[in-house]
């Protein structure tokens, strides 16, 4: 099933990639309910375009498209890195819990906290949300690290379970808050359960960018240890991996990645399972390619998903999980179907 | 030299080693032997470093396994697994590039995997898939990518051993002795080999030393003619055991069996 393993092939899939994003890149920018031809986009970025496609070039659109490539690059790389550590093809960084937790605390500031928001300054109001879904997937992972380690030893399974279980909680009180919420409220809560990037704007996309960047950086130079974490922890252990410390690392990167990313995109699905898939099955099992393509991949996933779910009906907007999970659900199951070799 | 002293270890509260000592001089094949249950595993998993002591002590050279990192006890041993695993669809190049360490350079690492696919008959099967190899050729590709450990850490300066826990289990007989015969080649290197074996005619045959263990105790330890006797292993083994030696003075060890013996011989024909 794999088409090669030679270098030339690895560069034709890098420059194909690339090049698919930058195409990516541009019609995210430039298509919409404005069109805006590369003429236009051009004298905007030179500082002679009109004040109109300035203002949708630079303050909506550049922000939205920036922030897809970087969510989607880091729940790849995330995703990549809990199928390598964990060994299971189907791992997702949802798995753990993180993103649960981040749309749990969400959810509980919009339905429950009008009387805290109230009291705040105003500046502060359009970081308050994004602040509770990394504080709320930050909780998790702290729980789920710590419960992971007892007894000295960082238990992988245990990681799992605990994740699996504050996942069925947090759904079950998500579902409580619902119930309780007003029309406003609901319309508010689609965002946070379903994900999108329409709430782009610099402030909040600079710093969870950097944190995405630099936290996916990271999780890149775990490719060793992630290819020897194959032969199983004592294995790697045996060659010179310090399993619990790593194992840790790359939990608390993967949490940081998600958290940044939900904190300001909400919850999507499928992109962390989807892209490291595709590139084992297509390319190479080994996590110095895996990684890096990924990452790339899920990117582009990204960028075609919200072009996809700006345009589809306008002027209404799908939730982007939703859009990717339709795309990449029957792709990823004709994937598996066809494919014997997981 | 890796020396243990008077090892304690319990799991789960239950006692598994008690008191062992032994040691590992360097160009010297030391097999571990012993019924199941009687602690070998837990014996060489002790001498890898990863379990934290009850009791004793385990030294590489001059300095306690407590003391050094996961790293630096890589540098020391090399280790293959009773039933090696592998999750990912590498190829068999990718999975014995991973036995060699980050600090080889490029140069030494491509010419120790293809001598090392060479000396285990991978000639020119470096882009196999592992997944599609037969059982026997997974086992001894996960030993090429411990073996090309083992060269690249000597390479580097280090002493390194080479510890096998029970590395002919799967393999046919011809391929038993083609991998023995390699481990007493590497001793002649001067390779300390420590050995898990359950095959005693194969531990009397290449081993230097034999070092047998019962619930977790050693019994004995020395010269395999020696330690494998009839009425030492009867008792260890709990079943009368046969020591004979062969016209060539090759020792044969097997256990009487006397009812089953009986059985084939009322066979028709027989």
């Amino acid at each position: 099933m794999r088409l090669g393993a030679s270098s030339g092939f690895l560069t034709a899939v890098y420059i194909a990639l690339l090049s698919l994003l930058t195409l990516a890149a541009f019609l995210a920018l430039s298509v919409g309910p404005v069109q805006l031809s590369f003429a236009q986009l051009w004298a905007s970025v030179i500082g002679s375009g009109t004040p109109m496609s300035d203002t949708i070039l630079f303050d909506i659109r550049a922000p939205r498209m920036v922030l897809a490539v970087a969510v989607g690059a880091s729940l790849a790389i995330a995703g990549a890195s809990m199928q390598g550590l964990l060994r299971n093809p189907l791992a997702d960084p949802g798995l753990i819990g993180i993103t649960a937790g981040a749309s749990l605390a969400v959810v509980f500031v919009i339905v429950l906290g009008d009387g805290f928001m109230d009291a705040l300054p105003r500046f502060v109001l359009p970081a308050v949300l994004p602040v509770a879904a990394f504080l709320g997937g930050l909780a998790v992972t702290v729980v789920v690290l710590l419960t992971a380690g007892l007894g000295g030893h960082f238990s992988v399974a245990r990681l799992i379970l605990v994740g699996v279980a504050i996942t069925a909680i947090a759904g079950a009180v998500i579902g409580i808050l619902v119930y309780m919420s007003n029309d406003q409220q609901l319309r508010e809560l689609t965002f946070w359960t379903m994900g999108s990037l329409a709430k782009s704007n610099w402030n909040t996309v600079t710093v969870s960018c950097i944190v995405m960047v630099l936290a996916s950086l990271m999780l890149l130079r775990y490719q060793r240890e992630l290819d020897l974490f194959q032969l199983g922890e004592r294995a790697a252990f045996h060659a010179g991996v310090d399993v619990n410390r790593v194992k840790f690392e790359i939990c608390a990167l993967v949490a940081i990645a998600v958290g940044a990313g939900v904190s300001v995109a909400g919850p999507i699905g499928f992109v962390g399972l989807v892209a490291p898939h595709m590139t084992r099955l297509f390319v190479r099992a080994a996590h110095w390619v895996v990684l890096p393509i990924s990452a790339l991949l899920g990117a582009n996933i990204l960028l075609f998903a919200d072009l996809f779910v700006r345009n589809a009906i306008p002027p209404a907007e799908i939730p982007i999980g939703i859009a990717t999970a339709i795309m990449g659900g029957p792709f990823f199951l004709w994937l598996l179907l066809r494919n014997a070799r997981l | 030299m890796i020396t243990c002293t008077d090892v304690h270890l319990s799991l789960g509260g239950k006692p598994v080693l008690n008191g062992v000592s032994m040691s590992l001089p360097a160009g010297r094949v030391v097999a571990l032997c012993g019924p199941n249950g009687a602690g070998k595993s837990s014996l060489l998993a002790c001498l890898c470093g990863e379990y934290a002591l009850s009791g004793g002590s385990v030294h590489y050279g001059g300095t306690a396994v407590s003391h050094l990192s996961a790293r630096e006890k890589a540098c020391h041993r090399v280790v293959l697994e009773q039933t090696p695993t592998l999750s990912a669809a590498f190829s068999l190049s990718e999975l014995v590039e991973l036995g060699a360490p980050l600090d080889l350079s490029p140069a030494d690492l491509t010419q120790l995997k293809s001598s090392t696919l060479a000396e285990l008959g991978f000639d020119g099967m470096g882009d196999r898939f592992v997944a599609d190899l037969s059982g026997g050729q997974q086992h001894r590709a996960h030993l090429a990518r411990v073996l090309i450990g083992l060269h690249a850490y000597r390479k580097l300066g280090h002493n390194c051993a080479l510890f096998l826990d029970e590395p002919t289990s799967s393999l046919d007989i011809g391929h038993q002795i083609n991998v023995l015969d390699r481990v007493r080649a590497l001793a002649a290197d001067g390779v300390g080999v420590l050995v898990v074996l359950h095959d005693l005619n194969l531990a009397a045959a290449f081993a230097d030393e034999v070092v047998l263990l019962k619930e977790g105790t050693v019994v004995q330890t020395g010269a395999p003619e020696d330690v494998l006797t009839a009425q030492l292993l009867s008792a260890v083994y709990d079943t009368e055991i046969l020591v004979e030696t062969a016209l060539n003075g090759q020792a044969i060890i097997q256990p009487r069996l006397g009812a089953t013996l009986a059985r084939v011989a009322d066979r028709p024909g027989v």
